[in-house]
């Protein structure tokens, strides 16, 4: 279980910076 | 016996060796192209060299004067702070948007990722901008009311806007922001390209032997991409000593400002190569002496790379 969500929290980590990025680079053609 | 045959028996002379057939084709094919860049490339490299060896007189043609000019570099205060600029924009700069692009190409060639294309696109968008453009478009976004200390206002992170364009230090970091912004993505696709030529097995058996993620990226992914990385931390040396829209743009007054950025902050190399050539009294002996610096700084630096890469080719 605790395997479980440390996993879930990485893959949450990761879509975090990945929004981040995006958002960054996408944010000036606005 | 003919006439013809005669001479060439009186004067015999070994034939001429012929190319063969398939050099011969080659080489008229890429007979143009070599004209081409010798033309364009070769002769422009040895002129601007013999250039450099000359200084200027007044009414008179240009004396050859050795190496003057090249000693010139060391005493001119304005190169060595161009030279610092670039150096500072060279050393921050590059690695942090190096690294940015080595996670993000982690990240996106991770099959677990759900929408990879689409956040492939949007951080790559940025390299398809114009130079002209988005250094307009940051230097309005980071001016003193402009919609970056707005929303830094706005979160209650700065309680005064940040001088970001008339400061000499925050000019340099709305450039290299601004930069890394423009490359990072560029740079992604590279490593993304390079991973992907990375075989699953490899990451197959690390995971049956317990290697975890990070393990994996450090032991497999890393040095399976060396030649990339260091194909990419090249380009990047040359591009940031080669800079010049970016702080041209974002000084006030552009080319025809006094200085390039508060205290000629964002002056580089090849912004006082222009002025040498453009601004001040044209020197064009002068500035090609700062090309060539620029040419040694390059090779040093690739040279440096290629040691620390461990690249024997």
């Amino acid at each position: 279980m605790k395997m479980k969500m440390k996993l879930i929290f990485i893959r949450l980590a990761q879509y975090l910076f990945l929004v981040a990025a995006f958002v960054i680079a996408v944010f000036p053609f606005y | 016996m003919t006439d013809k045959l005669m001479i060439k028996m009186a004067n015999p002379r070994r034939p001429r060796r012929k190319l063969p057939r398939n050099d011969r084709y080659g080489w008229s094919f890429i007979s143009l192209a070599v004209v081409i860049l010798a033309l364009f490339m070769l002769y422009p490299i040895v002129s601007s060299f013999i250039m450099s060896l000359y200084a200027p007189r007044q009414g008179f043609q240009p004396k050859f004067v050795y190496f003057s000019n090249y000693l010139r570099l060391f005493k001119d205060q304005v190169f060595l702070q161009a030279l610092e600029n670039t150096l500072i924009f060279f050393i921050i700069q590059v690695p942090i948007m190096l690294l940015l692009a080595l996670c993000l190409a982690a990240l996106l060639n991770n099959k677990a990722i759900k929408l990879r294309g689409l956040f492939r696109v949007g951080i790559f968008l940025p390299a398809v901008t114009s130079l002209v453009t988005y250094s307009t478009l940051f230097k309005m976004m980071f001016s003193l009311d402009g919609l970056i200390n707005k929303f830094l206002l706005k979160i209650h992170l700065i309680s005064s806007p940040i001088p970001w364009l008339s400061d000499p230090f925050w000019a340099k970091v709305t450039v290299m922001i601004a930069m890394t912004w423009r490359w990072t993505g560029y740079n992604m696709i590279f490593y993304l390209s390079g991973m992907q030529n990375i075989p699953d097995e490899l990451y197959e058996s690390a995971t049956i032997d317990g290697a975890n993620s990070f393990q994996q990226l450090s032991k497999i992914t890393v040095p399976l991409l060396k030649p990339i990385i260091l194909f990419t931390a090249i380009t990047s040396t040359i591009g940031t000593l080669q800079l010049f829209d970016e702080p041209t743009n974002f000084a006030s007054g552009g080319v025809t400002a006094a200085t390039i950025g508060p205290g000629n902050s964002l002056l580089t190399i090849a912004v006082y190569i222009y002025n040498l050539c453009f601004k001040y009294m044209p020197n064009y002996w002068y500035a090609a002496t700062v090309s060539y610096a620029i040419v040694i700084i390059v090779a040093i630096l690739s040279f440096v790379q290629f040691k620390l890469a461990g690249e024997r080719q």
